[in-house]
């Protein structure tokens, strides 16, 4: 009993001092692993590294994480992305709040063609800020809408944690991109209402544009908009009418997105090449953090510690809700430190028997804990989002930090309501798969 | 002493699950606690399940349920050559005389075969009305290994290989049109996307309970037999539960209205003489041992 | 404006290492390019020409492998693996520098105990003639030795990375942080 306690608790140690120290995440991960696989077992602790790896990486399913990253990629490269910013700018000016709504509104669309909350932020936000800067748009407000509209990218499908998730405890990927449509949509409208409210209380945050745009820019306008409706419609009707399973639609969205950037963008071999470049370099940082958290899970499973700590739980007298009450307060200390697919890959083979063994539903369960990760990626001092817009705007991070705070508790009073109506998630996957 | 169990099957609930719980309790009792036991399932260690056979010869798992083994021990692809044991006599007869190949090969990979264990029979099931063989023309189906695929080539199906976490979404979106499996595995796992079950017996699993050879030599020499009667013991019990399961997970199934349907013995014969180029194309593939095991099995049952 | 360390051109060696690590990165790329082309066959041919190729499946198991293990060092040398950067930002440069030196070679120990097991399971499932339990029948250790290979890599550039420590502790400049 007390020989995996301890084991569990230097491999622990260990992780968070590597990790607050500032060692590279992947490394120090892989680090706590191997030293707990040494505590328990000594050298020959380290045979099965080799299987453990082989058995983690073989994997048909994870070719999704790189391909839904060129398929953004792809898009940003070719300028279509610009396009499709600048277009839904004239069909979204009119609400009050102007360019924050658009910034919402973007995010939530390239959402539905990308699998990551960095990918969306960047992808919007590089478009975006110029704009905003130049319209003497209020830089925390700015700031917030793209960095809490860039985590959108994670809940609307396609999504990458979704994927990790889906890998990690054997749920059906498709399932859970369906379970985070309406979560999605619905947390984007939340950001909208919130930031009408805001700009029609204090209207100086967003000037008002004034000029007309006629029937004809709006046309225009529309098909600017037309690529990206065109990705959306393949990717999720793909996988809803059965040509494809969510895995295979990364690689139809990323093929799509190659014409596609060659019809309306200007894709050139050498812009083709920079995508390919930087989904290598992007998606290797991911998969590696993956790789070194399977060696960990493996390393505390070796004693046994997920079986244990599911007993300690079910057994520990916590009723369903305090026990999802101490996992949400987790996450969000967890959500300072860790990113987020780390956050995803150190507790979820930890915790997973005992979300199950307390009754709750594996699916609903995905979608609680990619909004937790949401939520750490504009929780300060290590929110993946925050450093993406404040590198693209180079506005104080100050500024960023502080312009994401009330998203900060849209998002927590979202996860209460999911809470308390789980539907909100279950209702559209039960509609496709339980007729 | 700790031993680690592990298993193919993905779920602490199942019956193969709870059965090596029971089987490592044993092993504990017998050894009058020399040996501790700890457990896992599928995918609680990432070990894949056609990595078992490597993992328990080089001490990572010392003891499993090893069912995706024909990788690494092709010669054991023998029983699952689709239409080759008419009935389950012919089965056994079958795995009987594999046993010493098997051991052959295990030895020189660090590993003891224990005992043999065995899925009920593999039947197709349908998201379609399957009524017949030549319903399968065109159709996607997922099948279990090279000689399955082969033969239903030659009925004209595609067939599709797919890791079973992708199945169930598979079958959803028509990725597959159809599955090979017992009433028992699948049949429960996927059972709600089944239209139809066609009951032609392709093959049974059969499956070995293997233990990592220098922890076994390790024991002292009277408590070696102990260790493989536990393990014989409770791999029959498990065979016995999972063919009990099958008829009632079959009658539990037809009541929730899948339409089954029964091949006559004519279609039966003529799909066994459809495969047989299969077995000897395995078998000349595998080797000159695979030859020989695959000739005493047809003496054994008598084609 | 005085000549520092950093001014000198990159010693030879560490030339040699980006090359390699391009060539891996390279190899990276046209995993990635396979796999979306291979997906994309496999469902045209399924959904509209009736047949399955039968191998993308196994296919691009094996090519994620490569993207990875091709592709990770890359991701090291251009400083895009994610860490936590507060604390190690408000500490004296010299301390920092002590640090991630020690980082490094802590990270180097991990590349070598990686490099020593992938090249063991490559050559065992070479000695134990393993084929994959698939339609090709695939000898496991060719998509297996790529770990072996990947890991060197990972290793060669932590060396650069040590290297760069190195320099800075003797009064070079830092490398800016990205
Ligand atoms: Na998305
Ligand atoms: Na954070």
């Amino acid at each position: 009993m007390s020989g995996w306690v301890a084991d569990f608790a230097l491999a622990l140690g260990v992780l968070l001092a590597l990790l607050l120290g500032g060692m590279w995440i992947p490394f120090a991960i892989g680090i706590a692993g191997l030293v707990s696989l040494y505590f328990a077992d000594g050298l020959m602790g380290f045979r099965a590294l080799g299987l453990v790896t082989w058995g983690s990486v073989n994997s048909f399913t994870l070719t999704a994480i790189p391909l839904f990253i060129l398929m953004a990629d792809i898009l940003l490269q070719s300028g279509v992305s610009h396009r499709f910013y600048i277009g839904l700018t004239k069909l979204v000016r009119g609400l009050p709040g102007g360019l924050l709504q658009t910034n919402i509104a973007g995010c939530a669309m390239f959402a539905a063609i990308s699998g990551s909350s960095v990918a969306t932020a960047a992808a919007i936000g590089t478009v975006a800020l110029p704009q905003l800067d130049q319209r003497g748009y209020d830089r925390r407000m700015a700031a917030g809408s793209l960095c809490a509209g860039g985590t959108l990218g994670i809940l609307i499908p396609p999504s990458i944690p979704f994927i990790i998730y889906g890998t990690f405890t054997e749920t059906s990927i498709a399932r859970l991109f369906m379970a985070g449509i309406v979560p999605g949509f619905l947390l984007a409208f939340i950001f909208m209402v919130y930031v009408g409210i805001v700009a029609w209380m204090r209207p100086g945050v967003a000037p008002r544009d004034r000029t007309h745009v006629s029937l004809a820019e709006k046309m225009r306008a529309l098909i600017d908009l037309l690529p990206f409706i065109l990705l959306m419609a393949t990717v999720l009707g793909g996988i809803y009418f059965g040509f494809a399973t969510p895995t295979e639609a990364g690689a139809i969205g990323a093929s799509l997105a190659v014409v596609v950037s060659v019809i309306w963008g200007d894709l050139t071999l050498a812009r083709f090449r920079a995508a390919l470049t930087n989904t290598v370099k992007i998606s290797c940082a991911l998969l590696f953090i993956i790789l070194t958290a399977f060696i960990f899970a493996y390393a505390v499973e070796n004693v046994g510690v997920s079986q244990n700590i599911a007993r300690l739980l079910v057994e520990s007298g916590l009723d369903r809700y305090q026990f999802l009450i101490a996992i949400v307060l987790m996450y969000i200390v967890l959500g300072c430190v860790v990113d987020s697919i780390g956050m995803i890959v150190l507790t979820v083979p930890l915790l997973y028997p005992a979300v199950i063994g307390f009754g709750f539903d594996g699916i609903w369960f995905g979608v609680i804990l990619v909004i937790m990760v949401e939520l750490g990626q504009i929780t300060p001092p290590f929110g993946i989002n925050l450093f993406v817009v404040q590198g693209i705007s180079k506005w104080p991070l100050r500024d960023v930090n502080l312009g994401c705070g009330p998203y900060w508790f849209l998002i927590i009073g979202f996860a209460g309501l999911l809470t308390l109506f789980p539907e909100i998630a279950l209702w559209l996957p039960g509609q496709m798969f339980d007729r | 002493q700790t031993w680690k169990g592990y298993t193919f099957i993905p779920s602490v609930t199942h019956a193969a699950y709870k059965n090596l719980e029971a089987m490592g309790a044993e092993f504990t009792k017998v050894s009058g606690g020399r040996i501790q036991v700890r457990n896992s399932a599928g995918g609680q260690l990432p070990v894949n399940a056609t990595s078992i056979t490597q993992a328990v010869g080089e001490g990572i798992i010392t003891f499993a349920q090893d069912g995706f083994y024909t990788g690494n021990i092709q010669i054991g692809a023998l029983p699952f050559l689709p239409m080759l044991a008419g009935n389950y006599e012919e089965f056994q007869k079958i795995v009987a005389l594999l046993e010493p190949y098997l051991q052959a090969e295990l030895d020189k990979r660090g590993v003891k075969l224990l005992a043999t264990y065995n899925f009920p029979q593999q039947t197709i099931w349908a998201t379609s009305e399957l009524t017949a063989m030549d319903q399968l023309q065109g159709k996607k189906l997922r099948v279990a290994n090279n000689p399955q695929a082969q033969f239903f080539q030659r009925l004209g199906a595609i067939p599709v290989t797919l890791g079973t976490p992708e199945v169930a979404s598979a079958l959803q979106r028509s990725v597959v049109d159809g599955v090979v499996t017992a009433s028992a595995g699948g049949g429960l796992l996927w059972g709600d996307m089944f239209k139809s079950n066609y009951r032609i017996t392709i093959c049974w699993d059969n499956f070995l309970i293997i233990v990592n050879k220098e922890a076994f030599e390790k024991l002292p020499a009277d408590m070696q037999p102990k260790i493989v009667a536990a393990a014989r013991q409770h791999a029959d019990a498990l065979t016995r539960e999972l063919a009990q399961s099958e008829i009632t997970s079959t009658e539990m199934l037809k009541g929730k209205g899948i339409k089954m349907s029964e091949p006559s013995p004519e279609i039966v014969k003529a799909m066994t003489a459809k495969a047989e180029p299969v077995w000897n194309e395995w078998a000349k593939g595998v080797g000159p041992q695979a030859v020989e095991a695959l000739a005493k099995a047809r003496t054994a049952i008598g084609h | 404006m005085t000549v520092g360390l950093d001014d000198r051109r990159p010693p030879r060696w560490e030339w040699a290492v980006d090359r390699l690590i391009g060539a891996g990165r390279l190899g990276a790329e046209l995993s990635l390019v396979a796999m979306m082309v291979l997906i994309t066959l496999e469902v045209i041919c399924r959904s509209f020409l009736g047949f399955s190729l039968t191998i993308v499946d196994e296919t691009c198991g094996y090519l994620v492998v490569a993207l990875l293990f091709l592709g990770m060092s890359y991701s090291l040398r251009e400083q895009a693996l994610l860490r936590v950067e507060f604390i190690i930002n408000a500490l004296p440069s010299r301390a920092r520098a002590w640090i991630e030196l020690l980082f490094d070679v802590a990270s180097l120990g991990f590349a070598v105990v990686i490099l020593y097991q992938m090249g063991r399971l490559a050559i065992s499932s070479w000695q134990r003639g393993m084929v994959a339990p698939t339609l090709m029948e695939t000898p496991i250790y060719l998509p297996q030795l790529v770990m072996p290979v990947g890991a060197l890599l990972l290793l060669l550039g932590l060396l650069a990375e040590i290297a760069r420590d190195v320099h800075v502790l003797a009064g070079g400049a830092p490398r800016v942080s990205s």
